[in-house]
C-alpha cells in the first residue's frame, strides 16, 4: 500500500511538471503592484526615472547606480559611472555569505550613501 | 528581479538609503542621460582569487543548508524511486553473510562514489568557470551519457548482467569486486538523478563558478553528496541489520523492469535535443510511457499470487498511460513549433550563404517574455509556416556570453532579451523589424511578409 503512495506521488511530480509550463500566465497591469509589493517586502524604495533626472542634473554624484544584471549587458551598456555586481537571481543569493561579503565590499563602508539598483 | 533581490540585500546589510529603479536602462536611456559601455571596473562580478570565501562561520551556514538540500533532494522523482533498489541491494549483502563491519564498509565506498563523482563536477565547474548545462548540451557528451543509460536500461531489462570487464576482475581479487560495484553505484547514481536534481546542482554551479575556487567547489559538492547519500547510507546499514525492508523476490524483477523503462525515457530525454523535428523526442518519450505501462501494469506475469502486488502493478501501469497521454497532449494541444538552430558561427555562416532572409532570437531562461514568445508566437500556426522561409537562429544568453556572441551583440545592438532581428537575404538587418519583447503571432507574422519583401 506504502508503494502504491510513493508511486503516486512520483508520477503526480511529473505529471506537474508536464503541465507546469503551460499554466504559466502573465497579467501586465499587475507588473508594477507587483514592483511595489517586492519593494515594500524588500524595505527598499523606489525610484521614477523623473526623479532620478531631477537629482542626477542637480547634483552629479547624488547617487551611487549599482547594475545587477548580466555582465554582457553591463559590457553593452551601462548607467554612466554604474558598478556592476553579478547578482543571480537565486534565492539564496540573499543569505550567501561570499555574496554578502562582494556586496559590502563594492558598497563601502557609508551606510548612509544613496545607491540606486537597476 | 535582480535588482529586488540586491536592493533587499542591501537594505539588510543596514545601508539605509537604498532605492530600485525598477524600469532601468532604457527609462534612463528615455531621459536622455548618459550612459557609456566597457569592461566590468570591479572585480566582484569577475572571479575572486584565494581560498578567503571558504572561511567564516556564514561559510559553515551555507554549507549546512547545501546537505540539508542534499537530504531534501532524496525525495525528488529521480533519487527516490533508487531508494528501495539500492537498499535491497546492501540488504542483500547482509544476507549473504557479511558481517557488519563490511557492510558498513559498502555504504561507505557508495557514498565515496557518490561524493567523487559531485566533487569532480563542481571542481571542474569551478576551475572552468562554466556551467554543466553547457558541458551537458554538447552532442558527445549528451550521446554518451545516453548511450551509458541505454545499457543500464538493458541491464534492467535482464538482457545482460552488470560484471566488471575481465581485466578489472582479475586486478580486484574476487572479494573486492562488491566493493567496487558499491562504489560504481555511488558514482553513477549521481548521473541518474541529474535530471531531477538539475535546477538545484545548476544553481550550487552558478555559485561555484563565480566564485572561481576549486577548494569552494568541492566542499559545497562534497557536502552536498554526503546529505544527498546519508538517508540512503542509513537506510541501507539498518536494513542489512533488521531485514526490516521485504526480501529480494519476484517483485524486485518487476522493479527492475520498471527501472529499465525510466533508464530508457531518461536516455531518451537526454538526446531529445538533437532529434531532428521539433517534438519527435516527446513524441517518443509518449510512446516509452505508453509501452511502460501496458507492459508493467497488464503484460508482466510477476507476483500474480498477491493481490496486492497486482494492484500495484495496475496502478503503476495505468498512471504511465496517463502519463504518455498528458506527454502527447501537451504537444498535440500546442502544436508544432518553429524548428531552431542553436546559434553558432558556421551556422550563422552558413545561413548568409544560402541567401535566405534570417531570423535570430536573442533568448534566456530565466526571462518571461522569452518563454512567451516561444509558447504562442513561435507556436502559430502561421509563424511556424511561414519560418520555412527563413533561417531561423536562437542565440542562448542565458550563461555569460561567448566572445563570438558578445560580438554578435554588439553588432545588432542587443541590449536586452528578448529581441528578434530579421536580416534579408543579403545578410543586411533591416532594423525597423527588430522586436524587443513580447509579441503575439499575429504581429509577428506582417514582420516576416516584410523581411521577405512580401
Amino acid at each position: 500500500m506504502k508503494r502504491i503512495v510513493h508511486m503516486g506521488f512520483i508520477l503526480f511530480l511529473f505529471l506537474i511538471h508536464a503541465t507546469q509550463a503551460r499554466s504559466e500566465t502573465q497579467n501586465p497591469a499587475n507588473a508594477w503592484d507587483k514592483v511595489v509589493a517586492e519593494a515594500k517586502k524588500g524595505g527598499y524604495q523606489l525610484v521614477t526615472p523623473e526623479e532620478l533626472q531631477r537629482e542626477y542634473l542637480k547634483d552629479l554624484e547624488a547617487f551611487l547606480f549599482v547594475d545587477v544584471r548580466q555582465e554582457w549587458s553591463y559590457q553593452m551598456q551601462h548607467i554612466k559611472g554604474s558598478l556592476h555586481i553579478g547578482f543571480a537571481p537565486i534565492w539564496w543569493n540573499q543569505y550567501s555569505p561570499m555574496m554578502r561579503s562582494d556586496m559590502k565590499k563594492l558598497l563601502g563602508p557609508e551606510k548612509d550613501k544613496k545607491f540606486v539598483f537597476y | 528581479m535582480r535588482s529586488h533581490g540586491a536592493a533587499s540585500l542591501a537594505v539588510k546589510l543596514g545601508y539605509k538609503n537604498v532605492y530600485r529603479f525598477a524600469q532601468g536602462l532604457p527609462a534612463w536611456k528615455e531621459m536622455g542621460l548618459p550612459f557609456e559601455s566597457g569592461q566590468a571596473s570591479y572585480g566582484a562580478s569577475g572571479r575572486q582569487k584565494g581560498i578567503s570565501a571558504v572561511v567564516g562561520t556564514g561559510f559553515i551556514l551555507t554549507l549546512l543548508g547545501v546537505f540539508l538540500g542534499g537530504i531534501a533532494l532524496n525525495l525528488t522523482p529521480c533519487v527516490y524511486p533508487l531508494i528501495p533498489i539500492t537498499a535491497s541491494y546492501f540488504g542483500g549483502r547482509s544476507e549473504t553473510g557479511e558481517r557488519q563491519g563490511y557492510l558498513l564498509l559498502h555504504g561507505l565506498l557508495y557514498i565515496l562514489g557518490l561524493s567523487v563523482m559531485n566533487s569532480a563536477i563542481g571542481v571542474s565547474a569551478a576551475l572552468t568557470g562554466k556551467l554543466m548545462g553547457s558541458l551537458l548540451q554538447h552532442p558527445a557528451v549528451l550521446i554518451s551519457v545516453s548511450t551509458v543509460l541505454l545499457l543500464m536500461a538493458l541491464n534492467f531489462f535482464g538482457l545482460w548482467e552488470l560484471r566488471l570487464p575481465s581485466f578489472m576482475s582479475s586486478a580486484v581479487s574476487k572479494s573486492h569486486t562488491g566493493y567496487t560495484q558499491s562504489l560504481f553505484m555511488g558514482l553513477t547514481i549521481g548521473i541518474v538523478a541529474a535530471p531531477c536534481i538539475g535546477p538545484f546542482i545548476i544553481g550550487l554551479l552558478t555559485l561555484v563558478a563565480q566564485k572561481g575556487d576549486p577548494l569552494y567547489g568541492f566542499l559545497i559538492f562534497f557536502t552536498l553528496s554526503i546529505g544527498l547519500g546519508l538517508p540512503l547510507f542509513i537506510l541501507s546499514i539498518f536494513a542489512g541489520n533488521l531485514s526490516k525492508l521485504p526480501r529480494s523476490g519476484e517483485w524486485l524483477i518487476w522493479i527492475r523492469t520498471l527501472f529499465g523503462w525510466i533508464m530508457l525515457a531518461m536516455a531518451v530525454y537526454f538526446v531529445k535535443p538533437l532529434i531532428p523535428g521539433h517534438d519527435t523526442g516527446t513524441f517518443i518519450l509518449a510512446l516509452i510511457a505508453l509501452a511502460a505501462g501496458v507492459h508493467l501494469g497488464f503484460i508482466s506475469k510477476t507476483g500474480k499470487n498477491f493481490r496486492t502486488f497486482i494492484m500495484i502493478k495496475r496502478t503503476v501501469g495505468i498512471l504511465a498511460i496517463v502519463l504518455c497521454l498528458s506527454l502527447a497532449g501537451s504537444v498535440l494541444l500546442r502544436g508544432a513549433g518553429v524548428s531552431w538552430q542553436p546559434y553558432s558561427q558556421e551556422v550563422f555562416t552558413e545561413a548568409i550563404s544560402a541567401k535566405k532572409p534570417i531570423i535570430i532570437d536573442f533568448y534566456a531562461d530565466w526571462c518571461t517574455p522569452c518563454r512567451e514568445l516561444d509558447k504562442k508566437t513561435f507556436h502559430d500556426k502561421d509563424v511556424v509556416k511561414e519560418a520555412d522561409k527563413f533561417s531561423m537562429i536562437k542565440v542562448d544568453v542565458t550563461k555569460e556570453a561567448k566572445p563570438d556572441v558578445l560580438q554578435l551583440l554588439k553588432k545588432y545592438d542587443v541590449k536586452g532579451v528578448p529581441t528578434v532581428i530579421f536580416l534579408d537575404s543579403e545578410g543586411n538587418e533591416i532594423k525597423e523589424l527588430q522586436i524587443v519583447d513580447y509579441v503575439p503571432g499575429k504581429e509577428f507574422l506582417p514582420r516576416m511578409k516584410k523581411a521577405l519583401g512580401e
